[in-house]
C-alpha cells in the first residue's frame, strides 16, 4: 500500500543523498592535489596517501586500532558467547540482571561512560596503556557481539544437541561439530561487530590514550583540531574501506538485513524479547 | 553383556519425575524384550516424551531406575548409553549433508574411514536412499529426511531406537506409507523399538504392545488387539477407537456375564466383566460402535432398547448412524448394504442391542454430559 | 553441550566484565557525592548554581530532542520505503549500514569539507551567485544538528525497519478491505504497530545524542558547549575529575528520566502488537 503524501518521495530521495554525502566527500578529497576539496578538484593526485605510507604515527596509530580491535572482538565475542550458552539455556536470580547489564554500554551516554572508565582505568594505573584499553573496549563492544550471539544460541534447536549426544558425542565434541557450527552466522555477525565498533570508537577512546599509545580515531580527531593536516583524507579513506570490507564479509555469511537487525538498533534486552 | 535372551533390552523400573510438585512421570514399570516394538501412547502431555528423554538419560527421573541390556543407567550420560532416537522434529545437522549426518555416529566412536563409508552406505540403502549422501539436507522432501533421520540412528546398532512422534510432521498418506515401511526395517533388523505418538491407529498398526499413559501413569499395557478388545479403564476405552460408554448400576450377575440398569430408565444392557462385580455398584458399559445391532437384528436378541436414529451418515463401506436415547446418544456403524436393508432415516423410531459378549464392563462412570457416544478421544 | 552446574562457570567472564563495569560506575557516584570531607550534595549545588552549566545541560537536552524528532521525521518514511522496497533493497540497506558503521570522527571530517566557509556547499553556492558571503552552516548548532543526524539516522531507520519486518502486509490491506482511506489504515494500523520500533529508535538516538563529544566539538561554535564538551574540558583542560563525575551523573540520571517512561510506553504498545498479530 502506498502512502500518497507529497513529501514523503523526496524526503526518502534526500536521505540517501545525505548518508552517503560526507564519506563520498571524504575520498573524493583524500585524492585532490590540495587534500582539500576544491572546485574544480583537479588535479587528482596520490600525494597524501604517499605521505601517509612514510609517516610512522599514523601507521603506528592504524596498526594499534587493528590489534585492540581484533583482540577486544575476540575477548568480547568469546564472553559473549559464554555467557550466551548460559543465559540462553537457563532462567535463575538475576539473570535478567545480567542480560539488561550487558547491553548497558550500548544505552548508556558515552560521555558518561568515558568518564566511568577513565575512574576504573585509574583505579589499576591502566590509563594510556593497551591492556586498558582492551578492558575498556572489551566492555564497550559487549552488547555487539552478545546481541547477535544471544539470537543465534536461542535458535539453535536443542533438539540439535540432543541428538548428537544420543549418538555418541561427548559435550565438547557437540559444541566443536554441531553448536558452533550452527551459531556460525551469529559469531561472525557479533565479532564483525565488535570489530567495527572498537576499530572506530573515539569518544570515550580519547580520554584514555597517552603519549604511548594513541587509536587512529582519536589521532584523526587531534588531527582534525589542532592542525588541519591533509592526510586526514587519506587516513579516513582507508577506514572507510576497512568498514566496506567488513561489511562485505559479513554479506558474504548472512543477509544484510539480519546484521542489521542485531545492530543494537532496539534497547530491549534480547532474552526477555524473545521469551515474551 | 548379560544374556540377552533371559534379560529384558530395557527395563523401565517404578521411575517417576517430578517438576516441583507436579509429578509428571508417575511411578511407571515396563520393560521391552529384545527386538520388540513397544509404543508409549497418550494425549499431549501425558508424560510420555518425559519418559523417552528419561530412557535416552537427558532428564535424570525423580526416583527409580533404568536399565538397558541389564545394565543400570543411573549416571550414564545419554552418550554413553549406546542409544538411538529419531526427534519429532528431526533434528537433522543443517550444516552437513546426507552422508556426513549418517556418518557423525560413527566418527564420534572413531570408526575407520572404510568403516564408516561402508557403515553410511549401508545405513542409507537400508531406508532406500542408495545415492542421496552428497544431497544437502534442505534439498530433501519430508519423508526423505525421515529416513535420514532414521538411518543417522541406526547406523550405530543401538540396543534401543527411540522414536518420539517422528511421523508427525508428514501427511495421512506418507505417514501410513513410513508406518509401514519403519515396522519392516524393525523386523528385518531386530532392533529393540521404543516409539512415542499420540495416534492411536500409529500405535495398533506398529507395535507389538502398547502401553497408554494418562497423566504421568500407565493405565493399560499390552498387545493392540487386548488393548482394544478388553480395555481395563475408561481412559483406554475412549482413547483406543470409537466407543459408546453407557453408565449405569449392576442389576445382577452370572459371574462374568453382567445385567446392567443403564440410568435414566432406559432399560437394561448386558456385558461382559473381566471378573464378578459387586451387585449394585456403578459401573460404564463400552460397546464398539461396529459392535451394535440395529433393527431386525436387535430384536431377535433376548434383551433391546428403544430409541430414535438422529443422523445417518455414508462413510464409505460403513454407514454411521446416531441413535437418540432418552438422555443418552449412541454411535452404531454396519455395512452400507445392511443399513440399507434396515430402512435407516432420520427420526424413524428403531431398535438396538448388541451380544453381551462385545459389550465391556468397566469401573467408575462418565458424567452424563459425556454419555454420548463415539466421542472425539483426541487430546492434542 | 555442557550441563549440569558447571555451565554457570561460562558466565565467569561476563561478570568479571560486568563487575568491573560496576565498580568504574559505584566509584563515579562515589567521587560525585564526596564533598572532601564525608557525603553531600555540594558538587551538585555547585553544578545548579551556575547558570552557565544550567544553560549547558538545558541545551544537551534540546539538541538531543531535536536531533530525535529530526530522525524520527525523515527515518520514518525511509525505513517504510525500505521495507516496501522489492528490487535493490539490500543496496539501500547498505546505504543505511555503511555510513552508520564508518567512524564518527571520518564522517565528521567529511561534514567539515562540506559544510566549512571554504567547504563545497558554500563554494557552489558562491559559485552560481546564489549568496555572495558563505553562510554559516559550522561552528554553530545548525552544524552540531546535522552532524548528530548524520550519525544517529541509521539507528533510527534499523530501529523502525525491524518494527516494519514484524507487520504482516495482510493487516493493511485487511484495512483497506473494511474501507479505511490510506491514510486511515495507516494512522489507525500500521502507524500504532510500527510505534514499537519507533520508541525504541528515539530512546537510543536520545540518550546517544545526549552522550556525544566529538561533534559538538567539531562542529559546534565556542558557545555550544554541550555535557559531553563541558566533560571533555573538566578533564583536559580542569583537570577535574569529580566534576566530570557529577555531569557524568547527572547525565546518565537525564537519559534515565527520559527512557523510563519511553520504554514502559514502548513495552506496553509492543505487547498490544503482539496480541494484534498473534
Amino acid at each position: 500500500m502506498r502512502l500518497r503524501l507529497p513529501l514523503w518521495q523526496p524526503v526518502v530521495a534526500a536521505v540517501f543523498v545525505f548518508l552517503p554525502a560526507p564519506i563520498v566527500i571524504v575520498i573524493a578529497a583524500s585524492f585532490s592535489h590540495t587534500g582539500y576539496l576544491d572546485l574544480p578538484p583537479w588535479p587528482l593526485s596520490l600525494r597524501w596517501y604517499i605521505a601517509l605510507l612514510s609517516d610512522t604515527e599514523w601507521l603506528g596509530a592504524i596498526g594499534t586500532s587493528l590489534a585492540l580491535a581484533f583482540v577486544a572482538a575476540s575477548a568480547s565475542v568469546l564472553t559473549a558467547l559464554c555467557a550466551a550458552q548460559v543465559l540462553a539455556r537457563r532462567r535463575f536470580t538475576g539473570s535478567h540482571f545480567i542480560g539488561l547489564l550487558l547491553m548497558l554500554p550500548l544505552v548508556f551516554p558515552h560521555a558518561a561512560l568515558a568518564v566511568v572508565m577513565v575512574g576504573l582505568l585509574m583505579s589499576f594505573g591502566a590509563g594510556g596503556t593497551f591492556a586498558g584499553l582492551l578492558l575498556v573496549h572489551a566492555i564497550l563492544t559487549l552488547p555487539y557481539a552478545y546481541r547477535p550471539l544471544i539470537g543465534s544460541v536461542m535458535s539453535l534447536d536443542t533438539d540439535m544437541e540432543e541428538a548428537a549426544m544420543s549418538l555418541g558425542a561427548r559435550p565438547f565434541y557437540v559444541l566443536r561439530r554441531v553448536s558452533l557450527p550452527l551459531i556460525r552466522p551469529g559469531l561472525i555477525t557479533g565479532f564483525l561487530f565488535a570489530f567495527i565498533v572498537s576499530f572506530d570508537e573515539v569518544t570515550v577512546t580519547m580520554f584514555l590514550t597517552g603519549p604511548d599509545i594513541t587509536t587512529l580515531p582519536v589521532k584523526i580527531f587531534h588531527a582534525i583540531q589542532e592542525t588541519s593536516d591533509p592526510v586526514v583524507g587519506a587516513v579516513s579513506s582507508l577506514i572507510v574501506l576497512v568498514t566496506i570490507l567488513a561489511v562485505m564479509l559479513v554479506q558474504r555469511v548472512v543477509r544484510l538485513e539480519q546484521f542489521a537487525g542485531h545492530g543494537g538498533s532496539d534497547t530491549a534486552v534480547p532474552a526477555r524479547r524473545s521469551h515474551a | 553383556m548379560p544374556d540377552t535372551a533371559s534379560v529384558p533390552m530395557l527395563e523401565v523400573d517404578h521411575v517417576s519425575k517430578r517438576y516441583g510438585s507436579v509429578r509428571a512421570v508417575d511411578d511407571v514399570s515396563f520393560s521391552v524384550a529384545a527386538g520388540e516394538f513397544l509404543t508409549l501412547l497418550g494425549p499431549s502431555g501425558c508424560g510420555k516424551t518425559t519418559v523417552l528423554r528419561m530412557i535416552a538419560g537427558f532428564v535424570e527421573p525423580s526416583a527409580g531406575s533404568v536399565r538397558i541390556a541389564g545394565r543400570a543407567m543411573g549416571g550414564v550420560r545419554p552418550y554413553d548409553r549406546q542409544i538411538g532416537i529419531v526427534f519429532q522434529n528431526l533434528a537433522l545437522f543443517p550444516h552437513m549433508t546426507v552422508g556426513q549426518n549418517v556418518a557423525f555416529g560413527l566418527e564420534v566412536r572413531r570408526r575407520g574411514r572404510d568403516e564408516t563409508a561402508r557403515g553410511v552406505a549401508d545405513a542409507l540403502a537400508l531406508v532406500g536412499l542408495d545415492g542421496f549422501a552428497s544431497r544437502r539436507i534442505h534439498e530433501l522432501s519430508g519423508g526423505q529426511r525421515q529416513r535420514v533421520a532414521l538411518a543417522r540412528a541406526l547406523v550405530v546398532h543401538p540396543s534401543v531406537l527411540l522414536l518420539d512422534e517422528p511421523l508427525g510432521a508428514l501427511d495421512l498418506r506418507l505417514r501410513r506409507q513410513m508406518q509401514a515401511e519403519l515396522k519392516q526395517i524393525q523386523r528385518r533388523l531386530g532392533t529393540t523399538f521404543v516409539l512415542v505418538t499420540h495416534d492411536q491407529e500409529e500405535a495398533l498398526t506398529m507395535s507389538d504392545r502398547i502401553a497408554v499413559l494418562n497423566h504421568g501413569r500407565i493405565e493399560q499395557i499390552g498387545t493392540g488387539a487386548e488393548i482394544y478388545a478388553r480395555p481395563t479403564s475408561l481412559f483406554v476405552a475412549r482413547f483406543i477407537g470409537d466407543t459408546n460408554i453407557l453408565s449405569g448400576r449392576v442389576a445382577a450377575c452370572d459371574r462374568t456375564r453382567v445385567r446392567i440398569e443403564i440410568g435414566g430408565g432406559l432399560g437394561a444392557v448386558e456385558a461382559i466383566a473381566a471378573s464378578p462385580p459387586v451387585p449394585g455398584s456403578m459401573v460404564s458399559v463400552s460397546v464398539r460402535p461396529e459392535d451394535v445391532l440395529l433393527g431386525q437384528a436387535a430384536e431377535q436378541r433376548p434383551w433391546c432398547l428403544r430409541g430414535r436414529v438422529g443422523e445417518v451418515v455414508y462413510a464409505g463401506a460403513q454407514m454411521r448412524c446416531t441413535v437418540l436415547l432418552d438422555g443418552a446418544e449412541l454411535q452404531a456403524s454396519l455395512p452400507a448394504r445392511l443399513a440399507a436393508a434396515a430402512n435407516l432415516a432420520p427420526d424413524v423410531s428403531i431398535s438396538l442391542s448388541w451380544h453381551a459378549e462385545d459389550a465391556w464392563l468397566l469401573p467408575g462412570t462418565v458424567p452424563s454430559d459425556a454419555h454420548h457416544v463415539g466421542e472425539q478421544k483426541q487430546c492434542e | 553441550m555442557p550441563t549440569g552446574r558447571s555451565l554457570y562457570l561460562a558466565l565467569l567472564p561476563a561478570i568479571l566484565l560486568l563487575t568491573l563495569l560496576t565498580f568504574g560506575l559505584a566509584k563515579l557516584i562515589a567521587v560525585s557525592f564526596d564533598t572532601g570531607h564525608g557525603i553531600g550534595l555540594a558538587s551538585y549545588v555547585g553544578f545548579f548554581a551556575r547558570p552557565d552549566y544550567v544553560r549547558m545541560l538545558w541545551r544537551t537536552l534540546l539538541v538531543a530532542l531535536a536531533t530525535t524528532v529530526i530522525c524520527v521525521l525523515i527515518g520514518y518514511p525511509t525505513a517504510w520505503f525500505i521495507s516496501r522496497c522489492q528490487a535493490h533493497r539490500s543496496l539501500f540497506l547498505l546505504l543505511v549500514i555503511l555510513p552508520w558503521l564508518v567512524s564518527v570522527v571520518v564522517r565528521t571530517y567529511g561534514w567539515i569539507v562540506l559544510l566549512g566557509n571554504k567547504g563545497l556547499i558554500n563554494n557552489l553556492l558562491v559559485l552560481m551567485g546564489a549568496t555572495q558571503r558563505p553562510i554559516p552552516l559550522m561552528f554553530n548548532l545548525v552544524g552540531v544538528i546535522i552532524g548528530l543526524v548524520h550519525i544517529s539516522l541509521p539507528f533510527m531507520i534499523l530501529a523502525i525497519l525491524a518494527a516494519f519486518r514484524h507487520l504482516d502486509g495482510a493487516l493493511a490491506e485487511a484495512a483497506m478491505s473494511l474501507g479505511a482511506r490510506p491514510w486511515q489504515s495507516f494512522r489507525r494500523v500500521i502507524l500504532p504497530l510500527t510505534m514499537p520500533g519507533v520508541m525504541s529508535g528515539c530512546s537510543l538516538v536520545f540518550l546517544s545524542t545526549t552522550g556525544v563529544i566529538v561533534t559538538p566539538l567539531l562542529l559546534g561554535g565556542l558557545r555550544d558547549g554541550m555535557m559531553g564538551t563541558q566533560i571533555y574540558q573538566e578533564m583536559f583542560i580542569v583537570f577535574s575529575y569529580p566534576k566530570a563525575a557529577t555531569m557524568a551523573v547527572l547525565l546518565a540520571l537525564c537519559g534515565v528520566l527520559v527512557i523510563v517512561p519511553l520504554q514502559w510506553l514502548e513495552r506496553r504498545m509492543s505487547r498490544h502488537s503482539r496480541a494484534a498479530q498473534a
